[in-house]
């Protein structure tokens, strides 16, 4: 019996090649997009898996809650939440780790390059057991002179030699003799570690805020629960926990600490797909996004239900033909059961033959899409033995779905309707087809308007105006690794003469903003609950004049002013200084100014620690809100201080002139490699950075429009099959219409309205959805298009449907053509 | 003009229908298509049923076939009555008492010669050797075992009725029906058909025959005339 199924169905799929391969086809590119989903989907999942007691390691993150702004928050902790977290909490928490990891200049030997250290409590082992592939890593933290390297890391310093036993020296200071080899942590970590050694604070005693300050967040904080339900715990206690131990050491804060700082753990194996606090991009490769799991599994589901649309379509339009032997089979005594089990069977059958073409197209597209995704997915089917599992129980379930309806249908059709001479059954319910070509098209047709929403959206984040000019602009960073502070003020100067230079700034950080430092001032010199906390940035008389900001009202810093300059830092006095502040528009308005030039002249008084004076502040000039960030953030107030340029900053942005860059740039690295020579450079162009804070978005923009494709390709493919019954079922009504005069063009309106119609209801039903799931999507950014923006609304909206009554008519219309000039003679001959 | 057909004496009853009455119904319309039919039949007998187009022949055909059902009146097959059985008990009473031979022949194109033979075995519990080896015998009585191999689609007119004929006797039924066998051979190949049909049917199988030839009707022994969906006359031939 199930060689005579087999016999049938493969002749079947033989003897009629254009619908085998319609069907086949439709399904392979269905199964193929499913099955790379599939993949990345599974190696989404698949994050922090492999770290032993991964259930029960969480990270400690802060928010920040400052009255009149939008909450601050890490992927990190204060330093000195360690002890008083282990002490209170010591039935639940097993061990806190803190990482303070910073980039250095690394030597060993004649090599040397950047590196990043990461400096961990004693502890970190028992925190992330991570495997050794030589050496031993105990005694790496048992003192401050000894030091494990990640295997890339020693191959990087040491080539093919065993870099046990060697010593490097980091920041020209301190040197370390490798005492171990740890091996690379695997792809699906959102967690990375370089090198490990002490972290010892005694030599941090200069930068209290590296880890002794409740308000500096700069280590990364682990923390080992007993028990995965522990964590629970822990965080119910949290707010009594920080009202107990935070002390900010500011004056005038008198409030309950918590009401300021919040502690969450996000538990490692959450952190790749729902960790959205900026930290974690330091780490691994791009952090996931739990949306983007489910938005491309959603996809994936559309995409197959397309898929079995088409083959439930044609399968039912192509019923007539198999109803012959349907009913013979009933006659010799076949049951309906028998016959729902036959088609069913062919249905799954003509899917497995997809899924060889699917794996097929899946090998050829996987090199292309694993670019696109920035990952190294594979079909290895041999070492993921599930894999073969959930594809095999893929391809059932997509025979089954696309095979139910048909096979019920067939085996309803009735013997003594069927087999009398020259009557023939009716293929199915055209109502129903065009009800399916109506839904596959709206899941096109929304995909398509996702898609450029998306691209619109990415293209108006990175040419929007932020405010100042940021082509042609080079950044060096890592100034503070620089031999002293004053060689920052060298290094200005000598680029400062470059030919193709048009001007020099040093800043404590710039555009896009790495981190997010804050003051607090007072109105008056003694402090009370009227203040505020504004984002500040340190930079020298030449910052504004770089980016090519001019003030709205005031002036901008300037070295003729010698009070514009802020005090030197960790100088006790005992009496207050001056220093002006250039304010943005925000802070203005934050003041209460109606027009910026009202706060020109103010007078606050910027916060000291306990015991120390305020400085007296000038606000001398007003910016326009410069966009220093990502358009999701909005521009908070923000105070600009001004340093002399050998205070030591650690960041130089140069103009350049338009087309100089190329030459600019060597001789940047020539001047650098004159001052700091045993430090490597790091060079940046701002216009890329801002740029890249898109990637993700632009990124799955294009998986979007990747997956439009496919499901666009497969509705055709059905719609293309669809027309072809139709006109083959039409054959003898044209033939008539052609016999009383109608022309090659009638024909073929005629049969391309057919099949316009549904596209252009399908607009009806994708318009709304995806006009609800953008809006949602684009509620995210603080600066974005607005959809029903006309512009937008006809551009995007009305663009997508046409594009899909484009693409409909060129699938129909070279076959609608072709069936218009048939002979209509020999169509009416046929009976 | 209704009559009652006179059945054989001497063996046992096969198909009895007692007023039988078969109505379509399509949108508001109502058609009568057997009306009040009592035809009964013995084994052995070979029955022609003739009357003009649209009279109920092939309805009479299918219901005698169990291929529809009546609705009204009784059909009793083998001492059973059939008439209120579900479609799987049907099928099971078709596999193992029926055969059936068409006009269009109905044979499967993607099957062969063999493959579409093999067929009305496929529902049966036996074993492939088994039904190979019934398939093969019907070949060689049907005397077409030399295109065993071949599709429909290659053989001829006759041929195709010849293998369709195979297919309905291969299974050993009690009764064949044939619906108009020879409406689409010429007349060289339908006389071989009847032939061959003469000789199940002194074998010892029942043939019920629909048929618009009046020639090919005297080959059976009985002809049963209807009219509108009524038996109107019955003829019997005289033994020979």
């Amino acid at each position: 019996m199930l060689r005579n199924y087999i016999t049938v169905a493969i002749r079947n799929l033989v003897n009629n090649k254009l619908y085998s391969a319609i069907n086949i086809g439709g399904l392979a590119v269905g199964l193929a997009a499913c099955l790379l989903i599939l993949l990345f989907v599974r190696e989404e999942l698949s994050y922090d898996r492999w770290l032993p007691n991964a259930d029960r390691i969480a990270v400690v993150e802060s928010t920040f809650y400052i009255p009149g702004r939008e909450k601050i928050a890490f992927a990190a902790a204060p330093g000195p939440i360690k002890d008083p977290l282990e002490k209170e909490f010591s039935s639940d928490i097993e061990k806190v780790v803190r990482v303070f990891e910073d980039e250095l200049p690394v030597r060993a030997g004649e090599r040397q390059a950047l590196g990043k250290i990461g400096f961990a409590d004693p502890g970190f082992f028992q925190v992330f057991d991570l495997p050794m592939v030589a050496g031993e890593r105990e005694s790496a933290l048992k003192n401050n002179s000894s030091i494990v390297l990640s295997q890339t890391m020693a191959k990087q310093f040491f080539g093919d030699q065993p870099a046990v036993g060697k010593t490097i020296t980091v920041g020209d200071k301190l040197v370390f003799t490798v005492v171990g080899v740890f091996a690379d942590l695997p792809k699906n970590s959102s967690l990375v570690f370089h090198s490990i050694a002490l972290l010892d604070l005694s030599r941090y005693k200069d930068k209290p805020w590296i880890a002794e300050r409740w308000t500096s967040v700069n280590t990364g904080v682990f923390v080992l629960f007993r028990t995965p339900e522990a964590k629970e715990r822990v965080a119910a206690d949290m707010t009594a926990f920080i009202n107990r131990n935070v002390k900010f050491e500011i004056p005038g804060i008198l409030e309950l600490p918590s009401l300021f700082l919040q502690f969450e753990f996000m538990p490692v194996l959450d952190i790749h797909l729902h960790a959205t606090k900026p930290g974690y991009e330091d780490g691994a490769a791009a952090p996931g996004s739990v949306t983007a799991v489910l938005a491309f599994s959603g996809i994936a589901l559309l995409i197959l239900i397309i898929a079995c649309i088409n083959f439930v379509n044609l399968a039912t339009a192509r019923a007539m033909k198999r109803a012959r032997e349907v009913a013979m089979r009933k006659v010799v005594g076949a049951t309906r059961s028998q016959l729902i089990r036959q088609h069913l069977g062919e249905a799954i059958f003509t899917a497995l033959v997809a899924l060889v073409v699917a794996i097929a197209l899946v090998e050829l597209s996987l090199p292309a899409f694993n670019s696109l995704i920035g990952k190294d997915l594979s079909l290895d089917f041999i070492g993921d033995p599930m894999l073969i599992v959930m594809v095999l129980g893929l391809v059932a379930v997509v025979g089954a779905i696309g095979g139910l309806y048909p096979a019920f249908y067939l085996s309803r059709f009735r013997p003594a309707e069927v087999l009398k001479a020259n009557q023939s059954s009716a293929g199915g319910s055209s109502r129903l087809r065009t009800g399916l070509v109506v839904f596959q098209f709206a899941i096109s047709i929304a995909l398509i308007v996702c898609t450029a929403t998306i691209y619109t959206q990415t293209v108006y984040a990175r040419t929007f105006d932020l405010g100042y000019q940021h082509d042609n602009r080079l950044v060096l960073k890592g100034l503070g690794d620089m031999p002293s502070p004053k060689a920052g003020a060298t290094l200005k100067s000598e680029i400062g003469k470059l030919p193709g230079v048009k001007s020099v700034a040093l800043s404590s950080d710039g555009p896009p903003l790495e981190n997010n430092n804050n003051s607090l001032f007072y109105p008056t010199s003694t402090p009370s609950s009227d203040r505020y906390i504004v984002e500040t940035l340190n930079v020298d008389v030449d910052f504004f004049k770089t980016y090519g900001v001019k003030p709205l009202a005031g002036r901008l810093f300037s070295a003729d002013h010698a009070s514009d300059y802020s005090p030197e830092q960790g100088v006790k006095r005992d009496h207050p200084t001056d220093q002006s502040i250039v304010i943005n528009q925000a802070f203005a308005a934050k003041l209460g100014a109606k027009r910026p030039q009202d706060v020109i002249g103010k007078v606050m008084w910027d916060a000291a620690p306990e015991g120390e004076i305020m400085t007296r502040t000038t606000i001398v000039g007003v910016v326009p809100d410069l966009y220093l960030r990502s358009v999701r953030i909005a521009v908070t107030p923000l105070a600009y201080y001004v340093s002399k340029p050998e205070s030591g900053f650690n960041r130089l942005s140069i103009a350049v002139q338009p087309g100089r860059m190329a030459e600019t740039l060597r001789s940047v690295q020539d001047v650098w490699g004159r001052l700091a020579p045993a430090v490597p450079i790091r060079t940046g162009f701002v216009d890329e950075s801002l740029a890249s804070l898109y990637d993700a978005d632009a990124q799955r923009g294009k998986i979007f429009a990747g997956f439009a494709v496919f499901a666009v390709l497969i509705a055709c493919l059905g719609l293309f099959g669809l027309a072809s019954f139709s006109a083959e079922r039409r054959t003898k009504e044209i033939g008539m219409r052609k016999v009383l005069g109608a022309s090659v063009l009638d024909i073929v309106r005629l049969l391309v309205w057919q099949f316009s119609r549904p596209v252009l209801i399908a607009n009806l039903i994708a318009w709304p959805v995806s006009f609800y799931l953008m809006r949602k999507w684009l509620s995210g950014f603080r600066y974005a298009i607005s959809l029903t923006d006309p512009r937008f609304l006809v551009g995007i909206f009305g663009g997508a449907a046409l594009l899909a009554l484009a693409i409909a008519w060129v699938t129909i219309a070279g076959h609608a053509y072709k069936v218009a000039r048939s002979n209509p003679g020999r169509a009416l001959r046929v009976e | 003009m209704t009559a009652t057909t006179t059945p054989l004496k001497g063996t046992s009853m096969l198909v009895q229908l007692k007023s039988l009455t078969k109505t379509y119904r399509a949108a508001e319309v109502e058609t009568t298509a057997l009306s009040s039919v009592n035809v009964d039949i013995r084994e052995g007998e070979f029955v022609a049923v003739m009357g003009p187009s649209g009279c109920g022949k092939s309805t009479l055909l299918n219901v005698i076939g169990m291929l529809d059902s009546p609705t009204a009146g009784a059909y009793v097959f083998k001492d059973q009555d059939v008439s209120g059985f579900s479609e799987a008990r049907l099928a099971a009473l078709r596999k193992r008492h029926l055969g059936f031979v068409f006009q269009s022949f109905n044979l499967i194109d993607e099957l062969t010669v063999e493959g579409n033979i093999e067929l009305a075995l496929l529902y049966h519990k036996m074993s492939a050797t088994e039904r190979r080896k019934k398939v093969a015998e019907v070949m060689d009585r049907m005397k077409i075992a030399h295109r065993a191999k071949h599709f429909p689609s290659a053989l001829s007119g006759g041929q195709q009725q010849r293998v369709a004929v195979a297919r309905a006797v291969v299974s050993n039924p009690s009764l064949i029906l044939a619906d108009e066998p020879t409406g689409n051979l010429d007349s060289q190949h339908g006389e071989e058909v009847m032939k061959l049909l003469l000789e199940l049917n002194a074998a010892g199988t029942t043939i019920v025959m629909v048929t618009h030839s009046a020639a090919h009707a005297q080959f059976a022994r009985r002809t049963i005339n209807l009219f509108d969906g009524k038996v109107v006359t019955e003829n019997m031939r005289a033994a020979s």
